[in-house]
């Protein structure tokens, strides 16, 4: 099994007994870990401007998720450690109460605001764990989502690396919420586009890439711009289309019917056909880029700078509440969410495309041998090379030419030496193991007897071949030549490159 | 689907995984109920065999034992064969001792057939049509995707073969490798049966071959392969 990366510091470390994260002073919870090998994570991070709903969102959505089997009946969820059930209880307790739910602290986690409200420094946010079982068509799925303070999405300063953050490099999927109540005021002066900026500009300070991250727009509170609601203008109200999708939830119905015996009976005999679901889903998101670009202030240029960055966007409404709290924080009347599975169902959609990435590193016994070491190559460089590749959210596997076993596997150290046979110049029996998305790459000092086995197939374009020689031994598309240490940089930036990018 | 006379395909033979066993590279056994054992459906194929090399690295095959079979019958790719070369897939220059480690390396009840069970499943297949069998197996494979292409591209040659032999020449038992099996009775212990693609000029083509190698377990025959029975009980 691989060693899982920590849900707090985000390497890959010994967890020790009872398991901890020594570096955030924490415990992991043992059932991330037992189950890590067989439950694949879903990365997540709420990105908004403060009080555009974020935290209200995660109170629904939990609440959804733990009434889910009255739709799927095999499915359910489970709450990973304590700080996740008591801040979703709190999220819990405070709209349940009518009120709206208190912004997320920016400084340290929920549970110890109570007890000192002195600033720590470098608290890293803290995720919220929880694990949901068997959601038709994705399966389970562990989601450690990041509830990042509004705050920090205030101006393009705002994020920088104070460690608050620093862990959310490998998380690709963000929620972006966008309260289309403020966003609308005369008196506000951010628009959607702008807080796109100030998360790119962050992320871009820090180093990180933004390939390959995926943007889930949520427009909150939809409610006010599904009603004809006095206080909206004309011109902002959402497609009517849109209107009626928000306002006919088939999940939403089928949950409510759990409390409620006559609309029990109505749907009994009622099925959620979740492809249609998705489908429709899709069919809004287009709907909502239109009204997006036409309506929304700054709207077309996140359109265009998304594309740009070639993050993936997707657009969905949900109103956690279904209804707008008095000026003094009380909801009016009970509170009715609605289409808050959405943004899940992207996550679980979009996320698909990038889980399962990892890397086969395979090398030639040769190169351990200390004429080839001493003439092109250095062990040093290529356990610095390692480490490097380590970073990037991979479960790197290495293998030895000619040997099908795992000499080292994600979160071990590189082998520092081949093991004592090999049986030949093959790597087939070592790509056959792999998935379909993994990236392999080959070091060899010599021809590998079944490289034209894969001529044609996906590894053409996924398997990486390194002559450490003068000249390449054989012909592949991507073909690297080593011919000496000075040269191996220029390999390792290359490489990286593929790596930030697949 | 062609089929002897009150003969159903299934009464002959099953498709069987053995558990799914991973080490036979996604290709089924062809179970023949009757003779209580199961076969392998092509002779061994090096890219099986290579398996076999890399998940045992062991002395008895380095690297120079392997290339000196390679060196009687050279390697081709999946994505090369063709009509004219296609028992180059096939693992051949080996000696029947060392077959039989790839055996005890695939499980405990495989073993190299008597001359006797081999004439026995030719018996059995010889007149046996299945113009789907290829197809079938095609539909629910899931191995590796170079032994796929083997099995469609081995699926093409036989079906444009004379089909005068039924299931013998789907399962390449004419026209294929020369394939070692046991002689218990002799006091030369192997033997081998088959039709080979490489010597043509069988004085009776409806007939298999048998012959008695000199020396098997000295030398390397170039076209001399192997395909493994399991016995049931």
């Amino acid at each position: 099994m691989p060693i899982p990366i920590c849900p707090f510091c985000l390497t890959r470390h010994d967890f020790g007994v009872p398991p901890r994260c020594n570096s955030h002073s924490l415990d992991i919870p043992q059932l991330f870990l037992e189950e890590y090998d067989r439950i694949p994570t879903l990365w997540l991070v709420t990105v908004g401007f403060k009080e555009h709903g974020k935290s209200s969102y995660i109170g629904a959505l939990t609440e959804v998720l733990e009434n889910i089997s009255s739709v799927w009946k095999t499915s359910t969820c489970q709450y990973l450690d304590e700080y996740t059930f008591t801040t979703v209880k709190e999220i819990r307790e405070q709209t349940v109460m009518g009120k709206v739910v208190d912004p997320t602290p920016t400084w340290k986690p929920r549970e110890q605001r109570a007890a000192s409200s002195e600033v720590v420094e470098n608290h890293p946010v803290q995720p919220l764990l929880m694990h949901a079982y068997e959601i038709p068509n994705f399966g389970s799925c562990c989601m450690i989502t990041y509830d990042v303070a509004g705050e920090y999405f205030s101006t393009p300063n705002a994020i920088r690396d104070d460690g608050y953050l620093r862990s959310l490099n490998a998380v690709k999927n963000i929620w972006f919420f966008v309260d289309l109540d403020q966003v609308f005021k005369p008196d506000n002066t951010m628009n959607v586009n702008q807080l796109l900026q100030v998360y790119l500009a962050g992320m871009t300070r820090m180093g990180w890439s933004l390939r390959n991250r995926n943007l889930i727009v949520i427009y909150t509170k939809a409610d006010l711009y599904t009603n004809n609601s006095s206080e909206v203008e004309e011109r902002h109200f959402l497609p009517q289309e849109v209107c009626d999708y928000y306002q006919q939830d088939p999940f939403d119905r089928l949950l409510q019917a759990r409390s409620d015996r006559n609309l029990r009976k109505e749907f009994q005999h009622m099925e959620f056909f979740i492809d249609a679901y998705l489908s429709e889903m899709e069919h809004i998101s287009s709907l909502l880029e239109f009204y997006t670009r036409d309506e929304v202030p700054g709207g077309q240029d996140l359109i265009n700078l998304a594309a740009q960055k070639q993050i993936g966007l997707k657009f969905c409404i949900v109103s956690a509440l279904g209804t707008k709290p008095t000026s003094d924080g009380v909801l009016p009347v009970d509170k009715n969410p609605h289409r808050v599975i959405d943004p899940f169902l992207w996550a679980l959609k979009m996320n698909k495309g990038l889980e399962n990435r990892n890397v086969k590193l395979i090398l030639d016994p040769k190169l351990f041998t200390p004429d080839v070491a001493a003439d092109r190559f250095s062990i040093s460089l290529l356990s610095e090379f390692y480490s490097t590749m380590q970073s990037f959210d991979r479960e790197i596997t290495t293998y030895f030419i000619g040997n099908a076993s795992p000499a080292s596997i994600a979160g071990q150290r590189l082998p520092n030496h081949p093991p004592r046979h090999c049986g030949g110049r093959f790597i087939g029996p070592i790509l056959d193991q792999g998935s379909q998305n993994d990236i392999a790459l080959v070091l060899t000092t010599d021809e590998i007897t079944d490289l034209d086995d894969y001529r044609g197939s996906q590894w053409e374009n996924h398997m990486y071949y390194v002559a450490v020689a003068e000249f390449p031994f054989q012909k592949w598309k991507n073909t690297f030549t080593l011919r000496s240490e000075t040269e191996f940089p220029v390999f390792v930036n290359g490489f990286n490159k593929i790596l930030q990018e697949f | 689907m062609n089929q002897t006379a009150n003969n159903s395909i299934n009464d002959l033979y099953i498709l069987d995984d053995d558990n799914q066993n991973e080490r036979l590279c996604g290709l089924p056994l062809l179970r023949i109920p009757s003779l209580k054992l199961s076969l392998q459906i092509i002779p061994v194929t090096k890219i099986q065999f290579e398996y076999f090399l890399c998940d045992q690295p062991d002395p008895d095959f380095s690297e120079s034992v392997y290339n000196e079979m390679l060196s009687l019958n050279p390697r081709i790719s999946p994505n090369q064969i063709s009509a004219d070369n296609y028992w180059k897939i096939f693992l051949t220059g080996i000696k029947p001792q060392e077959a039989q480690k790839f055996a005890s390396w695939l499980g405990d009840s495989y073993q190299i057939p008597t001359k006797e069970e081999w004439g026995k499943i030719y018996n059995a297949l010889n007149k046996v049509k299945d113009v789907e069998f290829y197809t079938r197996i095609l539909s629910d494979y899931h191995g590796p995707e170079r032994v796929k292409n083997v099995l469609i591209k081995l699926k093409g040659i036989t079906q444009n073969s004379s089909g005068n032999y039924g299931l013998t020449e789907t399962l390449l038992m004419r026209n294929g490798v020369m394939e070692w099996v046991a002689r218990p009775e002799l006091h030369t212990e192997w033997g081998g049966m088959g039709v080979p693609k490489f010597h043509t000029g069988t004085s009776k083509p409806e007939a298999y071959v048998h012959e008695t190698p000199r020396l098997p377990g000295t030398y390397r025959f170039d076209h001399y392969g192997f395909r493994l029975v399991k016995r049931l009980d």
